[in-house]
């Protein structure tokens, strides 16, 4: 006597292909939709730089107003010294992408903004 | 026969479970998942602001941002007590014309300004919209003193003096009727720096809101408000410690909340090696001295949350505790000293701190 007729094992089967392609195609979009960040340098409203958070990195930023040395380490972006008059940018500490719907580094008297963003998709 | 079936029913609903539990992973992951679309404005309020919106539609999207962005610039021009606008009466407007007429005001700003009175009775004077002539006397030498380090200076007794003499007999008339609003006393004026851009903030959002959008979130200067979720999960919310930025509060929330903080160490300057920062104690008229480096404010109104982190900054951990507690609608609260301490209640205490 049989526990499952031929029917019965075919749709087994089937739902255990569907499973395993829907995880397969999850695991696949979860990957790809992580560790990409971009470091968005705005100045003035304006983009003048985007930076893959992955790739540790410094960035001089210089504008009339003066010059924010913005580092890249560890995928988290912070301003490492900066010639402002408050220094606000400075002890803002690290930006990470955990935080980054929220938070963000301004630099108001040089009119300098960073955010991040998830790369290409937004 | 019987355990035939009991084994095939088993295998089946194994299967199914296994399906159905691949489904409801499917929203968390990137297919599904609503696209996040953001802009940062720098100027409004003297500060910056990053505005976000989860959505499918790149054009609801966009909508929704220039909709933020325009609002949050028309309300800066109208709560702008230093800068005049062609065709526009604005806080300046009112401020210049005291003890001379009524001025005819756009009626969000009589809102605010009836706001901005409830918020002095509520918080026993603490935050004063009719404080101006005080505020202005610390700006200008905050101005000053940023401007040129060598020759800063703190206003001097006798001004501070006469300027709180006015402020103590200031008072502001709003007439609905008619639409405007009248300082009957010469000199006196209003500061909304405590008030305007929570208020705003949650002004705009609601606005919004009526509007359908949903799942967005703003951060005005610090002044933090979300609505909805982050494309189905919380939104993150963090406040820094001030002493050496790591984060201190992290809270979870979805849903209308916001979270505003108070703070010494941004707005500052230095006269003889002393740090004067802009949060002014209205009973001392000098810089509040309780201590506090920093007190945020977590509730699920942005306007509530700015006046609330501005009143607990002039005041003692008791004495700001009882005034959070007993209201209609919990009120959270961190505060961070000088030494690096924090002091929580609610769900900041929930989630950490002491």
């Amino acid at each position: 006597m049989k526990l499952l007729s031929r029917r019965e094992i075919v749709l087994l089967v089937s739902l255990l292909l569907i499973s395993g392609a829907l995880f397969l195609l999850l695991f696949l979009l979860r990957g790809s939709g992580e560790g990409e960040w971009d470091a968005v340098i705005a100045y003035r409203n304006k983009t003048v730089a985007r930076l893959p958070l992955e790739v540790d990195t410094v960035y001089l930023f210089e504008c009339e107003e003066g010059v924010n040395r913005i580092v890249i380490e560890g995928g988290a972006v912070r301003v490492e010294s900066a010639d402002c008059k408050n220094q606000v940018c400075v002890e803002h500490g690290t930006l990470v992408p955990a935080e980054a719907d929220l938070d963000f580094i301004s630099c108001a008297p040089h009119r300098l903004l960073i955010t991040l963003e998830r790369r290409g998709k937004e | 026969m019987h355990r035939r079936s009991v084994l095939r029913r088993a295998a089946f609903s194994l299967a199914l479970v296994f399906l159905f539990c691949l489904c409801a992973m499917l929203p968390s992951c990137g297919l599904m998942r609503q696209r996040s679309f953001s802009r940062t404005v720098d100027g409004p309020f003297d500060t910056a602001a990053l505005i976000r919106i989860y959505a499918d539609k790149e054009d609801d999207a966009n909508a929704f941002l220039d909709l933020f962005e325009s609002e949050l610039r028309e309300w800066d021009k109208l709560a702008d007590i230093y800068y005049e606008y062609e065709g526009l009466n604005n806080l300046r407007t009112l401020n210049l014309a005291a003890g001379v007429a009524p001025v005819a005001l756009d009626p969000r700003l009589l809102d605010l300004l009836e706001y901005g009175l409830s918020a002095k009775e509520a918080t026993g004077g603490r935050v004063d919209l009719l404080l101006g002539s005080v505020l202005s006397l610390w700006h200008e030498c905050r101005t000053a003193g940023q401007n040129d380090p060598e020759h800063a200076r703190v206003p001097t007794e006798a001004e501070l003096s006469e300027a709180a003499k006015i402020a103590s007999a200031a008072t502001l008339v709003i007439d609905r009727a008619a639409g405007t609003a009248f300082l009957p006393i010469a000199g006196s004026s209003v500061d909304v720096g405590a008030v305007a851009k929570g208020y705003a903030t949650e002004a705009i959002c609601r606005k919004l809101e009526s509007l359908g959008f949903t799942d967005f979130a703003a951060n005005v200067g610090g002044n933090l408000r979300v609505s909805g979720s982050a494309a189905g999960t919380s939104w993150q919310f963090s406040v820094r410690d001030p002493n050496g930025s790591k984060t201190i509060g992290q809270i979870e929330r979805t849903g209308k909340t916001a979270i505003a903080t108070s703070g010494s160490y941004q707005r500052y300057y230095t006269v003889d090696g002393v740090r004067y920062h802009h949060v002014i104690d209205p009973d001392t008229n000098y810089p509040a001295a309780f201590g506090w480096v920093s007190v945020s404010v977590l509730c699920d109104d942005a306007g509530v949350a700015d006046v609330l982190s501005t009143a607990l900054f002039c005041l003692d951990y008791d004495a700001g505790v009882s005034l959070i507690s007993g209201g209609s609608s919990p009120v959270s609260a961190l505060w961070i000293n000088e030494s690096g301490e924090t002091f929580a209640v609610g769900a900041f205490a929930e989630g950490g701190g002491k």
